[in-house]
């Protein structure tokens, strides 16, 4: 501990330093926060549309259905045009009811299993109507490696969680902070080589949200 | 590849200058970067508000900075954290060896750390026979060809699409014509291998939470998600500045620095983190280990100017807005951090006789305080820094080391003081310059000026080897106005 | 109105029609000018360079000089030149009395083009000048003084002008004082890609309220033997053609 204490004791002696000169500075002394809300332009009648609106402008893929029986149907198909063969589900309940011709749907997979799977199904808690972001929260459901390890990513929402900014939802989250709030907006990217895009890099190639309106 | 030292900037500029490979990669930079930027922050209601708020919550936070990081370390370890504190590089290597050493793990999966290139982590790791390895593609592609990054955010872009497709070819084997997709593919192949090995995993941290003891990473691949999800082990190293007093202070952040790094209203994905998981059977890591690091970032809060260096969030927006690094690239500064945010604080961390040119290395033009989320005023650091190398100190305080006095342009810049401040001195010299340039006037101009009058004026040398110079005028605005302008002259 | 002429060294020793144009501008929108021969120079170089020292004498000197003037206001044909006056309190941390006369004085000092505009109310000089004009932000105008739109306005006004807006018209000539000989190869680099765009623009004169700049772009075209002419903005407003 005798590291912390005289880091401290650096900082404090620095900042004790500074203090003569502070009143020459006034430009640059913090300004009095008003309620530190950005201004959103979202209505909350259209958070759904704008929702989709921002994930398919990030490279998502969005299919709204009105039930939860429509949502599995959905995903039936998808799998089917995906010809995928093995999918992993995260460990929530309404999952469990998607079954496949074809398809072997595991619950509760292993990490070898993750890493040869064809897609990773979950939900997600919570999501962003201004950027089309997804909030997954760790305490809430077993998908933080489920929606990222498989190439391809397909996640329900309702249309009830869904919130018009980061900052709302950050507003919302404080009182009850997971250990992992993982925020996702759209497929894995970069544009490391030469600023040219390239999808998919370690994350999923692909981000299908099926919402359910 | 020898890796360039700041103290030989001037001759790194000339070399990145005449490099045609890297001009057409920055060229391409300045272009993509500015398009997008601007056409992010249209995307925000009112920008300048959310700069100053920004601004506004890091001034704050500094100001107080001890306590702040006492909240921090007390939050995090009350959910589960370990907190560890270098007061310098070498001991923040130290204690992240010792840590992966304990874990018994040889290879580490790492993410994009500027911090940790600052401390030179790879070295200390491979030092003690553990293989670090570089998951962001931008950083395993400089691994992979044994050199530094050359920007915050993008640190391959030195590099073209065909240099890192042969760089593949060699060190990797794909096909020397690979396309961008092809050799993105590649990385993510080999680079899974190592994540599903690892039990050590290494991060950076962005942004951390003292009322909460989170920590805030984003990325745009995945791999930092990967890092910090599937080892057994988290070790996170931050910068002691880089706290915010709330949770939802991160808002404006997130705001602020996808626009300005990358012109994303977002990217991908943010990852927060709050201790270690509740639950044996939890999904993440058993131990997030939290190192922080001073590095000589403690000494610059010791003044209000100099202080604000410590409220960048490294965005990488003001490398992209300045014409200097639009011209010689990062490897030039010879320093972990390039461009102007580097001319700042590089002298600060590593000392100012060492990096002595790079706050000289500025037009002052101030595209970088324009484009800087959080208002930091780097020509005014600039120029406080100036003053520190010039007279050992600047703004009211002494600087922390002397630097050796430039004799020549002292002994010009004293006879300026005395001579061009009193008219009587200031007319003798404007009499001796009107003689003096009848060596070097034709056609009432200077063209270039080269030999003897060159190096016995090097500026002038210097000026006229690619512009001409204005001869000084027969008549001076003030004889004219002696002679005429003075009794209402001749209106037109 | 009464105006004292801050006219910079810079414009009496080298370009001294600048001077003259901006004093025959003045008097034309109505003010009294006078010019105070005991001023030289900002001190500029000396602070740009580190050299605070000699830098507060440069400031002791001008502000000895012009507070006890009684002109209503000091105009200057530079914005660096304003703009350094602006920081001049910057030099005086441990001294309150000087740094309180530093910024008496900085108040009513202004750059010509903003002057004009925003004080004066005037727009336009009568001026005429006959070809396409390209505008170039210097910037320590633009960036410490604000200045964009109140050139721009005047030049607009300038009868048979046509005005150009240039892409690239507010990124840096790269003259930077000093920079433009510590650095010259980064500092041509930098003018070579304004010149670029001015020979696309095709105009016959690229504009600024800055004689450092116009020295700067100036000297590169001049050695290119480009025919585009560098000219001030008082220039232009005292041109009748």
């Amino acid at each position: 501990m005798i590291a912390r204490t005289l880091m401290l004791d650096n900082i404090r002696s620095s900042l004790a330093k500074s203090t003569p000169f502070e009143h020459l500075y006034s430009h640059l002394r913090p300004s009095p926060l008003s309620a530190t809300t950005s201004a959103t332009d979202v209505s909350k009648m259209d958070l759904a549309d704008r929702f989709s609106t921002e994930l398919a402008a990030v490279g998502g893929e969005i299919h709204r259905v009105a039930t939860e029986e429509q949502a599995v149907e959905t995903i039936r198909e998808l799998l089917g045009d995906l010809q995928a063969k093995r999918v992993a589900i995260s460990d929530l309940g309404l999952l469990r009811n998607i079954t496949s011709v074809g398809v072997e749907v595991i619950a509760d997979p292993s990490r070898e299993v993750l890493f040869v799977v064809d897609a990773g199904i979950s939900t997600a808690q919570l999501a962003i109507a201004e950027t089309g972001t997804l909030v997954l929260r760790s305490s809430k459901e077993r998908h933080r490696l489920v929606s990222l390890v498989p190439p391809i990513h397909i996640c329900l929402l309702k249309s009830g969680d869904i919130r018009p900014s980061m900052h709302s939802v950050l507003d919302e989250l404080s009182n009850d902070i997971d250990p992992t709030i993982t925020f996702i907006t759209g497929p894995s990217r970069t544009s490391d080589i030469e600023l040219t895009l390239a999808i998919g890099v370690h994350g999923p190639k692909r981000l299908i949200v099926v919402l359910i309106d | 590849m020898q890796a360039q030292t700041a103290e030989n900037f001037d001759k790194n500029a000339r070399a990145a200058i005449a490099d045609p490979v890297l001009q057409g990669a920055l060229q391409n930079l300045a272009k993509t970067f500015g398009t997008r930027r601007k056409a992010a922050i249209a995307t925000v209601p009112d920008w300048e508000a959310s700069r100053e708020t920004a601004r506004s919550i890091k001034s704050e936070v500094l100001r107080d900075l001890d306590k702040y990081l006492v909240a921090f370390a007390e939050n995090a370890e009350a959910n589960g954290a370990k907190l560890h504190w270098a007061r310098n590089a070498k001991e923040a290597c130290s204690i992240v060896t010792e840590l992966v050493k304990e874990s018994g793990a040889e290879m580490v999966v790492k993410s994009k750390s500027m911090l940790t290139e600052e401390i030179h982590l790879n070295d200390a790791l491979e030092a003690e026979g553990i293989e670090p390895v570089e998951t962001d593609l931008g950083e395993w592609i400089i691994q992979l060809a044994g050199e530094t990054p050359s920007h915050i955010v993008v640190p391959a872009i030195h590099k073209t699409k065909a240099q890192i497709a042969e760089l593949f070819a060699e060190k990797v084997g794909t096909d020397r014509e690979a396309g961008v997709d092809e050799l993105t593919a590649t990385a993510r192949r080999i680079l899974r291998q190592k994540f599903a090995e690892a039990t050590v995993g290494i991060s950076g941290v962005n942004f951390g939470v003292a009322e909460t003891g989170s920590i805030l990473i984003l990325e745009n691949e995945g791999n930092i998600r990967l890092t910090t999800s599937l080892p057994k082990t988290h070790i996170a190293v931050m910068g002691i500045e880089k706290l915010l007093p709330r949770f939802t202070d991160l808002a404006v952040f997130l705001e602020l620095l996808p626009r300005s790094g990358t012109g994303q209203r977002l990217t991908a994905y943010q990852s927060i983190i709050t201790g270690t998981k509740k639950h044996e059977n939890d999904e993440g890591p058993e131990e997030l280990h939290i190192v922080l690091v001073d590095n000589g970032r403690s000494k610059m809060l010791a003044h209000p100017v100099t202080r604000q260096s410590l409220a960048c969030i490294r965005c990488g927006a003001c490398l992209n807005a300045c014409p200097v690094y639009q011209s010689v690239g990062g490897h030039a500064y010879g320093a972990v951090y390039p461009g102007p945010i580097g001319a700042v604080i590089t002298p600060q961390l590593e000392g100012l006789a060492k990096a002595k040119r790079l706050p000289y290395a500025s037009s002052l033009c101030g595209a970088c305080r324009e484009v800087c989320p959080v208002k930091i005023d780097i020509p005014e650091l600039l120029l406080h820094l100036r003053a520190e190398i010039t007279e050992g100190t600047a703004n009211g305080i002494a600087a922390d080391e002397k630097v050796p006095r430039r004799f020549g342009e002292s002994l010009a810049f004293k006879l300026y003081g005395s001579f061009w401040k009193t008219p009587g001195r200031y007319r003798f010299l404007q009499k001796f310059a009107r003689l003096a340039q009848r060596l070097v006037v034709r056609d009432g101009k200077v063209g270039e000026v080269s030999g003897l009058i060159a190096s016995s004026a090097p500026p002038l040398g210097a000026w006229t080897a690619w512009r001409d110079a204005p001869a000084v005028a027969p008549e001076s605005f003030r004889e004219l106005w002696k002679r005429e302008l003075k009794n209402g002259g001749k209106s037109r | 109105m009464k105006v004292s002429l801050f006219v910079t060294c810079i414009v009496d020793q080298l370009f001294p029609k600048v001077g003259e144009c901006t004093v025959n501008v003045l008097r034309r929108a109505g003010c009294d000018v006078e010019f105070d021969e005991r001023q030289t120079c900002c001190g500029q170089p000396a602070f740009n360079s580190g050299y605070r020292h000699e830098a507060r004498g440069f400031a002791e000197r001008f502000i000895e000089i012009f507070e006890g003037s009684d002109a209503d206001a000091i105009v200057s044909p530079s914005g660096s030149c304003t703009a350094m006056v602006k920081h001049f309190h910057e030099l005086f941390p441990d001294d309150d009395e000087w740094r309180g006369r530093s910024e008496k004085v900085a108040e009513k000092t202004h750059e010509l083009g903003s002057f004009l505009v925003n004080i004066l109310g005037v727009d336009d000089t009568g001026a005429a000048f006959q070809g396409r004009i390209g505008f170039h932000d210097a910037c320590h105008g633009l960036r410490d003084l604000g200045i964009k739109r109140e050139p721009r306005k005047l030049l607009e006004n300038v009868e048979n002008a046509e005005v150009v807006e240039l892409p690239d018209a507010e990124v840096c000539c790269g003259f930077g004082g000093t920079f433009s000989v510590k650095y010259p190869e980064i500092s041509v680099q930098m003018v070579d890609r304004k010149i670029k765009s001015i020979e696309e623009a095709d105009i016959r004169a690229i504009v600024s309220c800055d004689s450092s700049c116009l020295m700067q772009i100036g000297g590169r075209l001049s050695r290119n033997g480009s025919k585009v002419k560098a000219m001030h903005l008082a220039e232009i407003l005292d041109s009748h053609e």
